[in-house]
This record gives C-alpha cells, structure tokens and sequence, in this order.
C-alpha cells in the first residue's frame, strides 16, 4: 500500500514496484464490485436468515403437533397437513435458496472481475422471490394449496417468484457471459449451470401440471423428476460451488485435480436428473422407470466419490484449520455430509432397504440429510466468510458462532437420529398386518417426541445465528485486521500438529 | 468450454425425455379395462359430489400424512394389511390429476378405504344403502375428532368441516351421534358442513379393488371382519 501511495505522489508511471502497485490497483477493484454487489447480496441473506427463524418456529410447532394433534387448536389454518408442506417451501424455498442465490451471486461476482450493469434487477428479484412466496404461503395455509412434493404453492405464486428467480439468474449469468476470457473455475460452472437447470426444471414441471390433457400417474412422475431436480440440479449444485470456492480461499491450496472436479460435474449433470423417481418403488408407477432410477441413483455413487476425493485431499495438511476458522469448520463438515448422504440416499433407494423404509419419516430424515447438514451447513460457513466482507467488520463473538453452530450440529443430528428412528419403526410396523394403525403411531411416538428437543436446539442456534447477523448489519462487528476465529491459530496447529505431521508428507506427494 | 452450454441442456433435456416425456408416452396410450363378460368399465371418471370431495382432500394436506398406493406383494405388508384386494397399477389413476400417491404414511393407506369396513357393520356387501350410511357416520365422527373412536390416534381433528348450532325445533338428521365426554351442550348439535359432505363422499367412492387383467384381485373382497379389526 505504500509503495503505491508513493507512486502516485511522485507521478510516475509505476516502474520498479509495478508488481505490487498491480496487486493494489487490483484490489481496488476488488473493493469496488464487492462494494457494487454488496447490496443485493445482503438483502438475499437477510431473506434467507429471516426465512429461516420462520422455518425454525414452524418446525417446533410441527414436531409437537405430530405427537399432540390437539395443539394450537383445531382450526383449518394451523392444521397439520397445511403447516407441513409451507414449512418445506419456507426451508427450500426461502431460506436454502434465498442463501444459494446470495453465495452464487458474490462468488460469481469475485471470480468473474467485471461489472455487469447495475444489480438494482436482483434488488427487484429478490422483492418478487419474497412476496411471490408469502402470498403462496397464506394461499396454501387457506387451502389453496396442490398436492405436488415442493410444486404445493398455486401456481400464480409461482409465477411472480419465477419473474423474481430470472431477474436474479439473468445477472448471475451475465457475469459469466461477460468475464475476461479464461478457462473458467469449476464454481462458476456450477453456478450458472444450476441457475438455468432450476429455471427449466421449474418452467417444464408447472406447464406439464397445467395441462389438462395430461392425467394419471404421470403426474406424480413428473413431480419426483422435479424433486430430483430440485435437491441434485439446484442446492447440490449451489453446495458444491460453495465449497470449491471457500476451502482453496481459506486453506489457500488449490484444487487438488481439476481432471476430477469436471469429470464430478459432468456426471452430476447426466445422472441427478434420473435420481427422483425411486421413492414410488412397487408402486403404480412402471418398473422400468423404478428400475432406471434406482440404477441412477446407485451410479451417482461416482460423482459422489470423485468430489469427495477432491476435497479431502485438497484438505490434507489443513484439517486443524477447522478447529479454529469457522468458515471451514461448517463448510467442510458440510462436504463431509454430501458424502455420507449421498451414501444413505443410495442405500434407501435399494428396494431391499425401500420396501421398511420407503414412505416412513426415514425419507424426511434423508431429505434433512441433503438440504440441512450438507447444504445448509455450507451455506453457514459461506455466510460466515461473505458477511465481513459485505459491511467491512469482523463476527463480533466466536462464543455466539460455537453456539451456532453445536445448536445446529446437535439439533440436525438428532432430528435425522430420531426421524430415522421413528420410520424403521413405522416402516416395520406397518408391514406387520398384526399391529394396528393407533399402534404404529405409537411405535414411533418415543422418538418423534425426541424431535421437538432437536427442533428446540435448532431454533435456539438460528436465533443465536439471526442475533448475530443483525449485530453485523449494525455494523456492530469488530473492527480488526484478522478474522474472528474460534481458537488461536497457532495453538490449534499444535493441537493437530502430530496428526499433521504424519499426514504432511502424503499432502505434498 | 465451448461444450459447456450445449452439455448441461443435453444433460436436462435427456433426463426430462427419459423421466417425463417417454414415460408420458407410454403411460397416455392407457384405456379403461371393459369387462367382456359383464360389459363394466373400469375406471370410470368420477364426477359430482366425490369428485369435489378430492378438492377438499388437497386443500387439507391430508396427503402430508396419507398415501393412495397398494404396493406389490414384494415391497412391504401392504395387500397382508389388506389396505386393497390387489396392488393398484397406472390405469387406476387414469382420470386423476394431479394423482395423490403420497410419499408418507403416518396413518394407514387410503386407495381403497371406501371399500374397507371401518365402521365395522360386519355387512357383506358395502354398496348397500344401510352399510354406506353407517360408514359415513363412521366417516363423519372419525373427521369430527378421531380420539373418539381411537384415543391414541395422532390424526388431527377437521372441527373447522362442521357446525355447532342451536337446535331449532327437531335436531337435524345429519347431526352427529356422539358419546357424552365429546357431545355439545345441551340444545347444540354438531352438523357437517358441505365440504365435510363432499369430503366423506369422496372417501367413500375410493375402491381400487376391481379386478384388471395386469393386476388381479386376490380375493372378490377384503373379509369384513378382518377389516374392521384392522381399522381399531
């Protein structure tokens, strides 16, 4: 910085420090489009924070009244099977996308360098996302809501938050378009790519639900392939940016093979779209497309791995960074659940798993699975490393991001624990003509009472969370030169160093 | 780059063709199945009060908790349960949009709960006049507050489908008979409102128990004591 300021006292054209005075230029520039793009993007996480803090009431409200139907009265608006499926739109809809649309669009705008237009369109997208989705919300509460897996809002609320998804998707993209000319990072593929996979996917599934020619159980095939769309084309595909991006800026190690990391986009792209339809095993639905699906399924095994090996090994020498940086702590414990759900995701659509725990709570558990622990949790550590950057202070307390972040660990863990739990139970039980209906519900009603703790410790750590945001939005943050990090540095080196030392060697190899 | 735009529409277009347009295909060439014997059609498309009955199932999420499925014989205890004479199969649903399969059963399978003997009647035939009333009032009390009939149940109550009003002169026939612990005070009676009407309607009119050539009924129908067991 000062050899730059010197250059421009002296008028020179930079000669000797050209190097750094380029870096500085640069970051000015830097300074600049994140300044531009500051906005919108924190109107798109304030979203998301608020959505999530209704997501979070909601699910409490829904854990009790699975145990006590009586709760909150009998009356139409606050009955179960309303509640429950605008929950689902307030979490996929509101919260998890609201997020993703925010990581996608600053991580595109720092890896593109260029500056399309003025982003005042997301401002006006991200009106229409909300409002789009508020008003479906109290139309579905009302009873206008359809009976399609995360299609349930009336489709004119869908329409204003598709006007809202393509302003927004129209500017993400053009970043990309109008980038200097390079070979691109594997973050920005993703990001456009699931940008136009959810429009399409949206746009084809609610004109096929519109048709009135189109009867049957088509209907229900067409609204699995837009379910399977909707968790592998959009928020793995947002996850998976995510992490590319935030575990090379905060290890600083590059990616460790780029080979791997197009050939786990490549098979991402032809495989998730087959993924969704498993979930109808034995029933109406015909077998070879069951069949299809299963196979798919059990293939994505290979970007699974391929992403997963990229990622651990790129981590390699830098795992004790995680005891201290919250960025990566939640975005590496999320990759490390894209593993591990992929992996149970493959195991349900087994028919030799299905036939127990198909249509039981284990299928909601899995779906946790995705959006929470792996999903959710690295769009925590993305918010985690934009926020500092958008209002230029620092996290105020590493106490309040701990208790973030086991409120949501605990809390997650033990909703997909007890979830899991309750369906093997159900599953079982209705298989065994002997034992009643009441008796089933019964079976599963210990560990569904466990939910409403997890439910609890979840709505503590996201208000803890939103506490937090609004101190950054404040501008309350700390004003200091390094992050705040959740132990020292240097003494979580030594903490991990002989594990690291071992470890080295191989990292370097 | 240059096949990254053409690649990821190629890679959405063949999972939409494969998903969705060659199963639509494949699944639109379907007829009903028209008994040559008997000349009976089946399915015929539901119209009037069960048809509107289907609306008010939708609009009360009851498919956040019920299916509408008969799995086969190999994937799980659905046909033992007796929840249907056989598994349903794509032509049952043929009139239905959107279908409501459901994908979780917090409480039993629905397919073809109009033909199983809930209000435990013990009739052979459920078709009859008799043994429909009885079902529905069965139907109507289950809505009104499901611990009546089952104290554990988890169902929520649908106390917004009905009324309580004053009786004025003679109590009104529709109104619900119930046990004194859950009766309105005295003077008031507890009457369905029309969705309530529509929505037993169309619970009633659920029956995918005829025999089709691609699926057939194990046994003409579901023994009624059996039935009735299972619903307690």
């Amino acid at each position: 910085m000062s050899a730059s300021s010197e250059t421009v006292i002296s008028g020179k054209p930079p000669s000797v420090s050209s190097a750094r005075s380029a870096d500085y230029v640069e970051k000015l520039a830097l300074a600049e489009r994140d300044a531009a793009i500051a906005l919108p993007v924190l109107l798109l996480f304030a979203s998301a924070i608020i959505w999530l803090v209704g997501w979070s009431v909601l699910n409490f409200i829904l854990a009790i009244k699975l145990v006590s139907p009586g709760f909150l009265g009998d009356g139409s608006f606050f009955t179960y099977g309303r509640l429950q499926p605008v929950a689902t739109n307030i979490f996929t809809y509101g919260w998890a996308s609201c997020a993703g649309m925010g990581t996608a669009l600053w991580v595109m705008a720092r890896l593109c360098r260029v500056r399309v237009g003025t982003p005042f369109s997301v401002l006006i997208g991200t009106a229409f996302w909300n409002t789009g989705l508020l008003i479906g919300i109290i139309a579905t509460q009302a009873g206008a809501g359809r009976a399609l897996k995360y299609l349930e809002l009336p489709v004119w609320s869908q329409l204003i938050m598709f006007l809202g998804f393509a302003l927004i998707a129209i500017y993400v993209i053009g970043l990309f378009v109008h980038r200097p000319p390079g070979p691109g990072f594997i973050s920005q593929f993703y990001i456009v790519a699931a940008f136009l996979w959810l429009g399409w996917s949206l746009l084809a599934a609610n004109i096929f639900a519109s048709l009135p020619w189109v009867r049957g159980v088509i209907t229900a095939v067409n609204g699995a392939w837009f379910a399977g769309n909707f968790q592998g084309l959009w928020f793995t595909a947002l996850g998976l940016a995510a992490v590319y991006y935030l575990i090379p800026k905060v290890t600083g190690k590059a990616i460790h093979s780029y080979y791997l990391a197009h050939l786990g986009f490549w098979t991402l792209a032809f495989l998730y779209p087959w993924t969704g339809l498993h979930q109808y095993n034995g029933g109406p639905i015909p077998a070879w497309l069951m069949t299809l699906s299963i196979v798919a399924t059990t293939l994505t095994i290979v970007p699974v791995a391929t992403v997963a090996v990229n990622h651990h090994v790129t981590m390699v020498g830098s795992h004790f960074m995680m005891h201290y940086s919250p960025t990566l702590r939640f975005t590496v414990a999320g990759a490390m659940c894209y593993t591990a759900s992929a992996v149970t995701g493959i195991l349900l659509a087994q028919r030799s798993v299905s036939h127990i725990a198909g249509m039981s709570f284990a299928g909601v558990a899995q779906d946790y699975f995705v959006l929470y622990t792996f999903f959710s949790f690295v769009m925590f550590g993305a918010i985690y490393f934009i926020m500092p950057r958008l209002v230029r202070r620092e996290w105020v307390s590493a106490q309040l991001i701990k208790f973030h972040f086991w409120g949501a660990a605990y809390g997650i863990g033990l909703t997909i624990l007890f979830l899991t739990v309750a369906g093997l139970f159900q599953g079982s039980g209705w298989n065994s003509a002997v034992i009643r209906p009441v008796m089933v519900a019964q079976m599963a009603e210990a560990p569904l009472r466990g939910t409403i703790l997890a439910a609890f410790l979840l709505l503590a750590g996201h208000a803890v969370f939103a506490v937090h945001f609004i101190l950054m939005v404040l501008r309350m943050g700390q004003v200091s030169s390094e992050p705040t990090y959740l132990a020292s540095p240097t003494a979580s080196y030594g903490y991990y160093e002989e594990e690291e030392q071992e470890t080295h060697g191989k990292g370097a190899a | 780059m240059k096949h990254f735009f053409p690649g990821i529409l190629a890679a959405f277009l063949i999972g939409w063709l494969g998903q969705v347009l060659l199963p639509y295909n494949a699944l639109s060439r379907i007829d009903p199945f028209v008994d040559a014997d008997t000349n009976e059609i089946y399915p015929v498309n539901v119209a009037g009060i069960a048809n509107q009955g289907r609306d008010v199932y939708i609009a009360s999420g009851c498919i956040s908790c019920h299916t509408q499925q008969v799995r086969a014989d190999y994937m799980g205890g659905d046909l033992e349960r007796q929840w249907g004479a056989r598994r349903t199969v794509a032509r049952d649903y043929m009139y239905e949009a959107p279908v409501l399969l459901g994908t979780l059963r917090v409480g039993p399978d629905l397919a073809s709960v109009g033909a199983r003997d809930l209000a435990g009647t013990g009739e052979a035939d459920l078709s009859t006049m008799v043994a429909q009333e009885k079902l529905a009032r069965w139907h109507y009390i289950h809505l009104y507050n499901p611990r009546i009939l089952s104290p554990d149940s988890n169902m929520p109550a649908y106390k917004w489908l009905f009324e309580e009003r004053e009786i004025k002169g003679q109590p009104s026939v529709n109104a619900l008979n119930l046990p004194p612990a859950f009766a309105p005070k005295p003077g008031y009676e507890i009457v369905p409102k029309p969705d309530a009407e529509k929505l037993v309607g169309y619970l009633l009119s659920l029956n995918k128990n005829h025999s089709l050539p691609e699926a057939k009924a194990a046994a003409p129908a579901a023994s009624p004591q059996a039935g009735g067991a299972a619903a307690k």
